[in-house]
């Protein structure tokens, strides 16, 4: 029997005797337990774990000093020590070889049985294993095979364990992680990668290291421990070898290719590495991006007349040849170019070769800018479509998800890249119709993946990967991009993703049976002289089936998110498409109760990756007022998210309080059911989470629902937020360093005032032409601040852009502030909502100031509109001392033109203020006051330091500010009611004492229609009023304007419809 | 064979343009070379690969030691030595076995078939080995899978037929036929191929299905091509090229 064949050599094991004997005996455990699951079992049940590990360690202490005397300290010899280990194979080497090779094929059974080898110690020494020179090669080769398969296992365990959530540490891969990732674990992997590849011995091991990084890198740490280690860079080395040799120059190919031969398979190996150290990482992309080789093979690309000084123009040019050669493949295998018109009407189509390609225009006519540009991509991403478009499969595949997270990194910084709509030309006619086959093809019902399954297990395994990941790929393209999300549904994307997410919940509930057993299991008596720990099975996994359809459930989810998030025409689409049912199935969230991986099926609920993502859908779907109002009410969506809220993983926490929001906004038919059901308590005791994104998610959530409550729910919320609470937030930490802050090179910079900030901004519903002129405004002026010539590729400035790049992303204090902005413009935002009334009575402002106490309430609004640094009685002058910082900022220098002539206002250092959302939405707030009882407003008004902050913002460079500030002026000097003149006339008096006429009449000029119209009407009142606008103003007749009177007639409607600003919809 | 794939058949009087096209086409040597060093290193030819290196004045690709094993594997599995080929197997790397339950079962199969033609060779000797085999080696693996159990029960159904030998049916006849066993070795030999990182199978299989796709599509489409193109081996030319194996099986050995 089976049984019976085992003994002999577990005995042999358990009480060893030579090493020969053993090295005997592990061999034939090996053949005795590969494939058979029964047998591995018995043999760890029997106490082989435990024997193992003592054999690995005994030998690797003996192999580490044997070897250190032979290297006797000379350092040079890495490579040819590993020659010669290689050649004094001993019996000790096969010894541990065998040992490692029975652990290997333990641990491909599964969780089950890595459970017992991570008791029994096994890791540390196969990890020692690791050194290359120690080690002899063959056995690093095997050691980093068994490492592989261990990993493997695990990631059956539980894949979607969150490594932050503090019920992690029980898990395997936790355990794993944490014994890889460790100094030396990590030194030995940088070791083996820089072995320059020329044998295929060495080849396999630098594959196996890369596999190995790809599959555990996660976390930030680990990402950390990579790049620090150098393994970035190594990486970027490897991937610079395989394209060199796609590079056309005699000269760098013979210099390259003698230097590295890595074959192209393990091409999409070292992209997908790449992409799992720099995912999420701006600074680690900029890290590969700004590499030595890298910047050596592919340069940066030049504005084309300024090529010639380039001391790598001729690399750049061999790269631009190979663009002729994507484009000529795609205009034969563009499946669109029928439909649309030949595009010989361009007259300058000859030898522009995109000319082939159809303008964006002529799919979406979103832009103005109908002419064809001939620029190229950078050579980098020129390189990775040629991959995209050359390999298949996972290579195609790894080359596009590294496409797309570099094109995230370059909205994020620009610099050198082309114009946004020859990226989105690239990607859109490139790319995404690439990821759309990939989709197609790896769908459960596809032709393809079908066959592939009937194939050998890696092709099945790679199916299931493309599967997994394809979707996920999309999602990262067409994200926050409306064209990319117009190309995704175009190339039919949109059925196949909701076919496979329906799919995903047919799974059958494991089919898989239990293997047959010769005999009932016999409960036989454990020798009690066996250490238990390491003798018994831990649980098992969940089936792979199951596994990746929760997996490709998820990436489906988020792809149907990201192309959704901008545009309702598409949110209506997904939901005529019928993805609404299977998206609230995933909603339920998977109870540890139906644990058993066995019996567990894909319908039985989902894990929290699969929740976050559903939520994020329906937050995308949400934004639609009536898909709001039709079919997520029909499939009663508010119930399940409410009760997502209250999951014990805070990240789903979060991203139900997301969607949350959207649900509570006064338009949502789901308001009062979900009011009824208690959120607002919820919402208020998860702001005092210690997350600081569920706090801000649910501060803003808080900031929907108030708005229009009654006052009674509206008390009863402020008192549950707490007002000491409130003012704690206001106020941030109290030793807050102003905003603006030395960079690298040591000037002043308001890194809050950056570059747009990516995310959240995308409620302000900024129309496609801001965006256009955002890009096109800031390249060049950023452009503009370096030394000319001089494009990041010298080191001194890549390590300025780097180190700058770095602050922004790593410095905890940045962060710290962002998240402090953040948060505190949602509590100006929520006391703007709370003040809010139906009908102005002015209760709520009462009552606001009753419990925050009137000069503590005006003085927490003022510290949000003066300068940082000044005291509340510094007038403006002060800030006039140090006028212009650098203005390094495009808007500042944009908005600088702005006319000050004849006014008192000067340029104040705007750096030195807070940040304009906080000031926009503390005006916001004024506004409201100044919208309430007479007495209200003068109170308001007598606030003499605080008006006189707010003056100087009316030539503040943000629209953002002035238009509240105009409304402000605005509602101050309206009069209601006729019984009201004589107060109002008080007002406007005290305001023109404040120099508001005067200022009034700057805003006259502003080039925002809102704000100017605004002013005209508040000029008016004054002249109105106080009757000397007339004589003294020379300047702006409102009928230049026109519809001035208008303006005023339609004002407090206009103020009206302004309660919606903050209606957001959670983006 | 390297010119054989692109040059005509026969010099017929008016050569059909799309033939005179194709003899316009000058393949570079380099990559013919490459091709057919890649089918001898991957179908396991060391001698032929080693010699046909120094001919072509080539690099052997990868070293010799694997090119060694895989064939030992290969000639193990031809002679039915399956024992040997699956320790030789997991000397190389366990794991090709341990994840591939399909192959594996075949192997075990193939080793079931073996024993029960040594029990059943004497009409003296005992089955209980090839019992007891099967019921430890594949019987478990059997219940996960129903192609599996319906194998086994095919080959178990061996031990009551196969003394008499005229009246196999042909499902049985089958399972003793060597083609059996080079199938097997086939699929073993693409699996350690796959398992150290190289391609499966060698390109000039896929080069022949590339082929035979164009030709299909040419048709389809309507082309000016002539009534029949030949590959210029001329058993393989019989047979579609969609099989994995025809056209080479007929090289091997």
């Amino acid at each position: 029997m089976g049984r019976s064949t085992i003994p002999p050599a577990l005995n042999e094991l358990l009480n060893p005797s030579t090493p020969e004997a053993q090295v005997t005996a592990l061999q034939n455990l090996k053949n005795e337990i590969v494939g058979h699951e029964q047998r591995k079992e018995l043999a760890v049940t029997h106490g082989i774990v435990k024997s193992l590990a003592r054999l690995l360690r005994a030998e690797a202490r003996k192999g580490g000093k044997r070897r250190m005397n032979v290297t006797n300290g000379h350092s040079a010899g890495l490579f040819s020590e590993t020659r010669r280990g290689l050649e004094e194979w001993s019996t000790e080497d096969e010894l541990r070889s065998q040992a490692t090779l029975v652990v290997g094929s333990l641990a491909n059974g599964g969780p089950a049985f890595v459970t017992p080898l991570l008791a029994g110690d096994i890791l540390p020494p196969l990890l020692e294993a690791l050194r290359p020179s120690e080690t002899p090669s063959k056995l690093v080769t095997t050691t980093l095979r068994t490492l592989n398969q261990i990993v493997d296992a695990v990631a059956q365990e539980k894949p979607w364990v969150d490594m932050s959530e503090s019920s992690s540490r029980f898990s395997l891969a936790f355990a794993v992680n944490e014994s890889i990732y460790t100094k030396s674990g990590i030194q030995s992997l940088a070791e083996l990668l820089a072995q320059s590849a020329g044998t295929w011995k060495v080849t396999q091991q630098i594959e196996s290291a890369i596999r190995l990084i790809m599959k555990t890198c996660r976390e930030e740490y680990q990402k950390k421990m990579l790049v620090d280690a150098g393994i970035l860079d190594l990486l970027a080395d490897k991937l610079v070898a395989v394209a060199a040799m796609d590079d056309e120059i005699p000269t760098t190919e013979a210099k390259q290719s003698n230097r590295e031969q890595l074959p192209r398979i393990c091409l999409s190996d070292i992209l997908d590495a790449v992409s799992a150290i720099i995912k999420d990482s701006h600074f680690y992309t900029a890290r590969f991006l700004y590499s030595h080789s890298i910047q050596q093979l592919f340069g940066w690309p030049k504005e084309r007349a300024s090529a010639t000084q380039d001391e790598s123009s001729s690399s750049v040019a061999s790269w631009d040849k190979l663009i002729p050669r994507v484009q000529t493949m795609t205009s034969k295998s563009d499946p669109y170019k029928q439909s649309w018109p030949a595009l010989g009407a361009y007259p300058s189509a000859t030898g522009d070769s995109y000319a082939r390609l159809p303008s964006m225009d002529s799919l979406q006519q979103t832009s103005s800018r109908g002419v064809i540009t001939d620029e190229s991509e950078s050579p980098l991403f020129i390189w990775l479509m040629y991959v995209a478009r050359r390999g298949e499969g996972r290579e195609r595949l790894s080359a596009c998800w590294l496409l797309a997270l570099l094109k995230k990194f370059g909205e994020r910084w620009p610099l050198n890249d082309p114009s946004r709509m020859t990226r989105e030309r690239h990607f859109s006619y490139l790319i995404i119709p690439l990821v759309e086959k990939m989709i197609e093809e790896s769908s459960p019902t596809s032709e393809q993946s079908k066959r592939a399954s009937a194939l050998s297990p890696a092709a099945r395994d790679e199916m299931r990967y493309i599967l997994e990941r394809s979707p996920l790929v999309l999602a990262e393209l067409v994200a926050g991009n409306k064209s990319l999300q117009t190309a995704a549904v175009h190339a039919r994307t949109l059925p196949t993703l909701i076919q496979i997410l329906k799919k995903s919940f047919d799974v059958p509930a494991t089919p898989s049976k239990p293997l047959w057993q010769p005999r009932a299991s016999s409960h036989e008596v454990k020798d009690p002289r066996i250490d238990p720990v390491s003798s018994t099975l831990g649980r098992s996994g969940f089936s792979a089936d199951v596994l990746h359809a929760f997996k490709y459930r998820e990436s489906v989810l988020l792809a149907l998110a990201a192309i959704a998030g901008d545009q309702d025409s598409l949110r209506k689409l997904v939901i005529e498409m019928g993805a609404a049912t299977h998206i609230i199935e995933a909603l339920v969230p998977y109870t540890e109760s139906s644990e058993q991986g066995a019996t567990f099926s894909a319908r039985d609920g989902n894990p929290d990756p699969v929740l976050v993502a559903a939520c994020k859908v329906i937050r995308s779907l949400s934004r639609s007022v009536s898909v709001l109002r039709t079919s997520l009410i029909d499939h009663g969506v508010a119930q399940p998210v409410f009760e997502l809220l209250t999951h014990p993983n805070v990240k789903v926490q979060i991203a139900a309080t997301e969607v949350i929001t959207n649900l509570v906004l006064d338009v949502s038919p789901m308001r009062t059911e979900i009011i009824d059901s208690g959120v607002l308590g919820t919402l208020c005791e998860q702001c005092h989470s210690a997350n600081f994104d569920l706090r801000f998610g649910s501060l803003w959530a808080l900031k929907h629902l108030c708005l229009g409550l009654s006052h009674g729910m509206k008390i009863q919320c402020l008192e549950e937020l707490g007002v000491g609470w409130l003012i704690q937030v206001l106020n941030g930490e109290p030793s807050k360093p102003a905003m603006g802050t030395p960079n690298a090179a040591g000037e002043q910079v308001d890194i809050l005032n950056a570059v747009d900030e990516p995310h959240m901004d995308i409620d302000e519903e900024p129309s496609s032409e801001e965006d256009e002129d955002a890009m096109t405004e800031s390249i060049p002026s950023m452009r503009r601040h370096q030394r000319p010539g001089s494009r990041y590729t010298s080191a001194t400035n890549i390590r300025d852009r780097l180190q700058q790049i770095k602050n922004d992303e790593q410095d905890p204090r940045l962060n710290s502030e962002r998240d402090d902005i953040r948060i505190q413009e949602q509590a100006l935002d929520f006391i703007r909502n709370f003040i809010l009334e139906d009908k102005a009575d002015g209760e709520m402002i009462d009552h606001l100031l009753k419990t925050f106490g009137h000069s503590r309430f005006f003085e927490l609004l003022d510290a949000k509109l003066r300068p940082k640094n000044s005291l509340s009685s510094a007038s403006t002058s002060q800030a006039q001392a140090s006028p212009s910082t650098p203005s390094y900022w495009p808007n500042n220098t944009h908005r600088t033109s702005f006319p000050t002539s004849g006014t008192s206002l000067s340029q104040p250092n705007w750096a030195a203020y807070p940040a304009p959302e906080l000031i926009s939405a503390t005006v916001y707030i004024l506004v409201h006051l100044a919208n309430g009882r007479n007495a209200q407003r003068s109170l308001l008004i007598s606030q003499t330091t605080l008006m006189q902050h707010v003056l100087p913002l009316f030539t503040h460079p943000r629209r953002d500010v002035r238009v509240p500030c105009a409304w402000m002026l605005h509602n101050l000097v309206w009069i209601e009611d006729h019984i009201d003149e004589a107060v109002t006339r008080e007002r406007a008096l005290s305001l023109r004492q404040l120099g508001f006429e005067e200022g009034a009449k700057v805003l006259i000029k502003d080039l925002d229609l809102d704000v100017k119209q605004r002013a005209i009407v508040c000029i008016s009142q004054f002249d109105k009023l106080i009757g000397e606008g007339h004589a003294r103003s020379g300047f702006a007749s409102p009928s230049t304007f026109g519809g001035g009177g208008e303006a005023g007639a339609g004002g407090l409607g206009r103020l009206g419809g302004m309660h919606g600003w903050r209606h957001d919809s959670r983006g | 064979m390297s010119s054989s794939t692109v040059s005509v058949s026969a010099a017929t009087p008016t050569l059909h343009p799309f033939q005179r096209k194709v003899d316009d086409i000058k393949p570079s040597k380099t990559d013919i070379n490459f091709v057919i060093m890649d089918y001898l290193v991957s179908e396991g030819y060391p001698r032929a690969a080693e010699r046909f290196a120094k001919e072509a004045n080539l690099q052997l690709p990868h070293d010799e030691e694997s090119i060694q094993s895989r064939v030992e594997i290969r000639r193990a599995i031809h002679v039915g030595d399956i024992d040997t080929a699956i320790t030789k197997i997991n000397d190389l790397n366990p794991q090709i076995l341990d994840t591939d339950p399909a192959l594996h079962f075949a192997l075990l199969r193939l080793q079931l078939i073996e024993l029960i033609r040594t029990c059943t060779s004497s009409a003296t000797s005992d089955i209980t080995p090839a019992l007891n085999f099967a019921s430890s080696q594949l019987a478990p693996r059997a219940a996960t899978n129903q192609e599996f159990l319906r194998d086994l029960e095919l080959t178990m159904s061996l031990l009551i037929f196969l003394p008499a030998t005229e009246t196999l049916q042909k499902e049985l006849t089958e399972l003793l036929e060597p083609s059996l066993r080079r199938n097997v070795a086939s699929k073993v030999n693409e699996a350690v191929l796959t398992s150290m990182g190289a391609h499966g199978e060698a390109r000039m299989r896929s080069v022949v299905r590339l082929r035979q796709w164009a030709e299909t599509k040419a048709r389809a489409a309507g082309k000016d091509i002539p009534p029949s193109l030949l590959l210029g081996l001329q058993d393989a030319d019989e047979r579609p090229a969609n099989g994995n194996t025809e056209a080479t099986d007929v090289m091997v050995q």
